[in-house]
């Protein structure tokens, strides 16, 4: 088939979202058909982005291709005859994220601007043959905010991507964007709390907010030098996959996620089980308690206990982490349904 | 710097500017700035459609890049205050093609509005461009001509140019590229036919239709030119091209009004071949001099037949002409780091 | 929350009298309203003195959460808050649809050089009328067609939040020259049966049933097409006709010339201005109120509700927003006003009187309900929390606006009609749930 996709990207700025227009190009292109991809720039400052959207009004891709697939938000206000929604989230400034941005007031123009961010989407949203999201969350909210169904369909890792299973050794692996919402700063006050020696290993870049200092200025206070290996910057994927090949297990605990995010996967791929925490979101829909991993209470003493458990109990670990394809079976997490879902 | 390339897109529709766009897009890389690739639709079915394309693509914003570098109508309309155009098409339906076959759209008001609002859009996006460049003669000519503007001469890089050289001159003209009406190359057959040195012809690219294909191997057929005609009609490999062109006498490339001097023209030249083109071939012209690089003659059998025949009896001539054409284009420097440089100064 | 109520506040005023009635109403409403008027424009002491805004009245005015501007067909009385208005947005109540008197001592003001500045702007919308202008800029102000086809009421709109009006009629002619929300309030009656029997009546004839033709003495009333036809209709002799309003002696002179036959026997009688207890006294006799109007410019009338409220028997005419009153609470006159058709629907309620009394009951028993200054601030509140609604819309417009400009088409392209529908189409629905655009915590969290 001939599918086009479009999706709205920040130029210049590594995500997400765009990974996984990435990798669903990659598996389409894998799987015999041919992918045209417009990422098209959006700037998401409430006072341009009413004339933007009508902009992607004039869009029009009717007549081409078999089927068009729109991703980010508001890329779906493209019009195609045969056109799904693969949702990942809002405009959240607009909707459940509208005491936190200053952009849009709580008065008569914030109001109307969120109606109109409302309607349009509901618009667009209505001409989709069907509405796809990337986790429950999202799909309720979906519901909840526009009355809107929609059908589940978890985003796979990428088939090039190869995280590959290993021995288990005595460091839990945390390779993230390092903010204060993934809270690696939480892991360390974890691990301070352990009876064990395991050990840390985290990886990311702070994007210059200095989080990064903030976490290694604990570390030193704390006594975890030796303990805890930090990567002060994005890894490359080959770094990380070693990295988790010989992991103990993989740390996951954002506050409050809308969806599993990546890091759950890569630790599937590698057989790992994951930590996580009660709070985290979306990763428990991929996660359950001493099935694939473990879900503590976010406080560092339940998570310090979680770790120690972990080390202390190899088998079961290595356990959990071969439970994993059992639960990606079950959530039809693999690129052969999404593709026959988005192309159905 | 943070660099976004602006191309013009309809989707599945893969040409020259798109692959353009693409290798400039990698070259940016190499040459380690940062890039986006952003890709603006048109659609030009009705003057309505054309002026909606133009409203959607001046509304998308890109205000992290330093540069934006947009390649065709309505790419250029993107406002940004850095832009650098890297002009391959305008929409030119309305200015050259306006009165001709191709004009595409009807003669009436609504298109008589949309003419007006193009020149104002072209004059204010292209004027106001922080600099413009185009990638032919052709289209600067253009430029001049309809909207008063001038642009400075771009040519688009050759592709991995060291790997073009020369083996010695053979018996044969060699013409390569995709097999067409616009390419000519029956022209090329019917000229060959009346040739009266000996020289051969080698002929290799897909063909577009069957039919063309047919009547190219009807003609050898009859004209009995199996001897002296080879006709290899697939996709060749960079690899093949490379050793055709090496070993080739001459190399011939004469497509009907073409924008850009073509990238066989500029390997032929490199392989140190003289080229023989015609005089409606377009921005060939520019690398072709008549005499001093190759040939350049009229666009019938008979000055085709003339000019292979020439380069066949002045075997010395047309080696002194290729080397002339190898150093040419060695001095116009068609790389990347020459292109790079000039875009982004 | 804190509202600047900026208004004519003067003694005579009409706004003044719907203002105190409205922010009495507000207060009544736990709403803290200020009064502000124009320099020059005081004089009243309910609900209270208010205060004169400054000259430089931006500080004062922003630090209220709400602004609301009347704004009428008068310089001394509106010039000032106009100014006001846009320099601190608020909400723009237009008590008129045309406001060509109230630009015009700025328009003759301007230099010959800023004229033609303007009309070169003007000229391709309103061809006509800026011709007109530059030959006659007097005759062009007070021509009634242009009250109607160069109001200028956009220029009073043009940074409003939103703008109330008082009909159908004024918001159909807004909805053209403002995107934001129009809203239409229920004029409020002013004037109410005062407590009394109407003890001041002039020397009317007592038992005669009373058409009254009350207003200011100017043409648009058209008082010779009220003399016309009562002098041809049957009621001639059994009703009598009270002409009172304000005029100039000359126009005053003029009607009794043109009603002498009446007057001598006794029909008609031509008062010039009376008093406003003499007024009253009038309507709570009359059984008939003519409110005739055309052509009709006003955005309502404070006499059509006032005279309904007094439980007369109304005829207006079929035009402007008089036809937005409930059909059997009042009668219509085509218009132009033929004295024939007067003369017949004078008779109709005259003959008739018990049908009379009891269009003028329903007349009073519907304004009584829904024109009250209660119904007006009960209605004002959710306009005054929603406002900035146009914030956004002007974001869109202006954005489009520009593109065009860039993309070399003029304003008038058929591509600002295809991008105003798109707009219409994508931005104009109504939210699926529109509960959920409160805020609501997040799905699934805790």
């Amino acid at each position: 088939m001939k599918v086009i996709i479009v999706t709205s990207a920040a130029p210049f700025v590594l995500g997400g979202a765009n990974l996984l227009v990435d990798w669903l190009e990659e598996a389409l292109i894998a799987r015999g058909h041919e992918v045209d991809t417009f990422r098209i720039p959006v700037d998401t400052r409430a006072d341009l982005l009413p004339a933007q959207l009508l902009g992607l009004r004039m869009w029009d891709f009717t007549g081409h291709g078999d089927r068009m697939i729109a991703v980010r938000t508001p890329s779906y206000l493209i019009k195609h005859h045969s056109k799904v929604v693969w949702f990942i989230h809002h405009h959240r400034p607009a909707y459940d994220l509208w005491d936190k941005y200053p952009d849009v007031p709580d008065d008569g123009s914030g109001a109307e601007f969120r109606r109109m961010m409302f309607v349009s989407d509901e618009l667009a949203l209505g001409e989709a043959e069907t509405i796809f999201t990337n986790s429950e969350r999202v799909s309720g909210r979906l519901r909840d905010y526009n009355g809107l169904d929609s059908e589940v369909l978890y985003p796979p890792l990428g088939e090039n991507q190869n995280p590959r299973p290993g021995p288990f050794s005595d460091t839990l692996v945390y390779v993230s964007r390092i903010t204060p919402h993934k809270r690696q700063m939480l892991a360390v006050e974890a691990l301070a709390r352990t009876k064990t020696p395991v050990r840390l290993a985290i990886a990311g870049a702070d994007g210059g907010s200095g989080e990064s200092n903030r976490i290694r200025s604990a570390i030193s206070r704390l006594g975890l030098g030796g303990r805890v290996d930090y990567y002060d910057e994005v890894i490359s994927d080959s770094k990380k996959n070693d990295l988790l090949a010989s992991a103990l297990g993989v740390v996951y605990i954002p506050e409050d996620e809308d969806s599993y995010g990546f890091v759950g996967l890569e630790a599937a791929a590698a057989s790992k089980p994951v930590v996580t925490t009660t709070d985290s979101g979306g990763v428990l829909e991929l996660v359950a308690d001493g099935v694939n991993g473990l879900v503590t209470d976010p406080n560092p003493q339940a998570l310090a206990d979680a770790f120690d458990a972990l080390w202390a109990d190899r088998a079961r670990a290595a356990a959990m982490g071969a439970a994993h394809s059992a639960r990606l079976a079950e959530l039809n997490i693999s690129w052969d349904h999404v593709v026959e879902r988005l192309l159905a | 710097m943070r660099v976004a390339v602006v191309n013009t897109a309809v989707p599945f529709l893969r040409g020259g500017a798109e692959i353009l766009a693409d290798a400039l897009a990698r070259a940016l890389v190499a040459a380690g700035h940062e890039v986006a690739e952003v890709k603006i639709p048109l659609r030009w079915s009705s003057a309505s459609a054309v002026a909606e394309s133009m409203l959607a693509a001046t509304l998308i914003p890109i205000p992290d890049a330093d540069v934006i570098i947009p390649l065709k109508f309505p790419a250029y309309l993107v406002d940004h205050q850095h832009k650098t155009l890297w002009l391959l098409h305008q929409f030119r339906q309305v200015y050259d093609f306006w009165g001709t076959p191709h004009q595409g759209l009807p003669d009436d008001d609504e298109t008589a509005r949309l003419r007006t609002a193009i020149r104002a859009a072209d004059l204010n996006a292209i004027g106001g461009a922080h600099a413009v460049f185009t990638n032919s003669a052709v289209t600067a000519g253009r430029l001049k001509q309809f909207n008063g503007l001038t642009a400075e001469v771009l040519l688009p890089p050759v592709i991995a140019p060291e790997q073009y050289s020369d083996a010695g001159q053979g018996d044969y003209v060699f013409a390569a590229g995709r097999i067409n009406a616009t390419k000519r190359q029956e022209l090329l057959l019917e000229g060959l036919a009346l040739t009266t040195s000996g020289v051969r012809l080698v002929i290799a690219g897909k063909p577009e239709s069957d039919d063309e294909l047919r009547r190219m191997v009807q003609f050898i057929e009859t004209h009995r030119l199996e001897d002296r005609v080879q006709l290899i009609p697939r996709f060749i490999t960079d690899a093949e091209k490379r050793d055709l062109m090496a070993g080739a006498l001459g190399v011939a490339y004469l497509p009907f009004d073409e924008d850009s001097y073509g990238y066989v023209t500029a390997e032929g030249m490199l392989s140190s071949k003289p080229v023989i083109t015609t005089t409606d071939s377009g921005g060939v012209l520019e690398l072709v001099e008549h005499g001093a690089t190759g040939l350049v003659a009229n666009p019938d059998p008979e000055g085709l037949a003339g000019a292979m025949d020439a380069l066949h009896r002045d075997r010395s001539a047309a080696r002194e002409m290729g080397q002339r054409g190898r150093q040419r284009v060695v001095d116009l420097d068609l790389s990347w780091d020459n292109v790079l440089r000039r875009l982004l100064a | 929350m804190r509202i600047a109520w900026c208004t004519p506040f003067g003694k005579k005023s009409a706004i003044g009298e719907f203002s105190a009635l409205v922010v009495s109403a507000l207060r009544k409403l736990d709403l803290e309203v200020d009064i502000w008027y124009p320099r020059g424009a005081g004089g009243r002491t309910m609900p209270d003195h208010g205060r004169e805004l400054a000259h430089e009245s931006g500080p004062t005015l922003r630090e209220y959460d709400a602004v609301v501007y009347q704004i009428g067909d008068h310089v001394k009385n509106h010039g000032q808050l106009l100014a006001a208005s846009a320099e601190v947005p608020g909400i723009v109540v237009m008590h008129d649809v045309s406001l060509v008197h109230l630009f015009f001592p700025m328009l003759i003001g301007l230099t010959h050089d800023e004229r033609t500045e303007l009309l070169v702007r003007l000229a391709p919308e309103f061809p006509e009328a800026s011709a007109d202008f530059a030959q006659d800029p007097s005759a062009w102000a007070w021509s009634a067609n242009t009250a109607v086809s160069f109001p200028l009421s956009e220029l009073a709109m043009h940074s409003a939040l939103a703008v109330v009006t008082h009909s159908q009629f004024a918001a159909n002619l807004f909805r053209d020259r403002y995107l934001g929300d129009i809203s239409v309030l229920p004029l409020p009656v002013l004037h109410e049966p005062a407590g009394g029997n109407g003890t001041r009546l002039p020397p009317i004839d007592p038992d005669r049933p009373l058409i009254l033709q009350a207003g200011t003495l100017n043409a648009n009333k058209r008082i010779e097409e009220v003399i016309a036809g009562f002098e041809r209709s049957g009621s001639r002799s059994v009703a009598q006709l009270v002409i009172c309003g304000h005029g100039s002696q000359e126009e005053i002179d003029r009607l009794r010339e043109r009603a002498r036959h009446l007057i001598a026997d006794g029909d008609a009688i031509v008062l010039g201005s009376v008093s406003d207890e003499v007024l009253d006294a009038l309507r709570q006799r009359a059984l008939v109120s003519m409110v005739l109007r055309h052509p009709s410019t006003e955005a309502s009338s404070a006499v059509l509700v006032d005279s309904m409220a007094y439980g007369n028997a109304v005829v207006a005419v079929d035009a402007g927003h008089y036809g937005e009153m409930p059909e059997d609470t009042i009668r219509l006159v085509a218009v132009p006003p033929d004295p024939d058709e007067i003369a017949a629907v004078i008779d109709s309620l005259v003959m008739d009187e018990a049908a009379a009394r009891a269009l003028g009951a329903r007349a009073a028993a519907f304004v009584t309900r829904e024109h009250t200054p209660d119904a007006y601030a009960r209605a004002f509140v959710p306009i005054v929390r929603g406002v900035g609604g146009v914030v956004p819309r002007r974001w869109l417009v202006e954005e489009i606006a520009e593109a065009m400009v860039r993309t070399g088409f003029a304003a008038d392209h058929p591509l600002g009609s295809v991008a105003t529908e798109m707009a219409v189409e994508l931005f104009g629905g109504t939210p699926r749930r529109p509960e959920a655009l409160l805020h609501v915590p997040r799905t699934g969290s805790h």
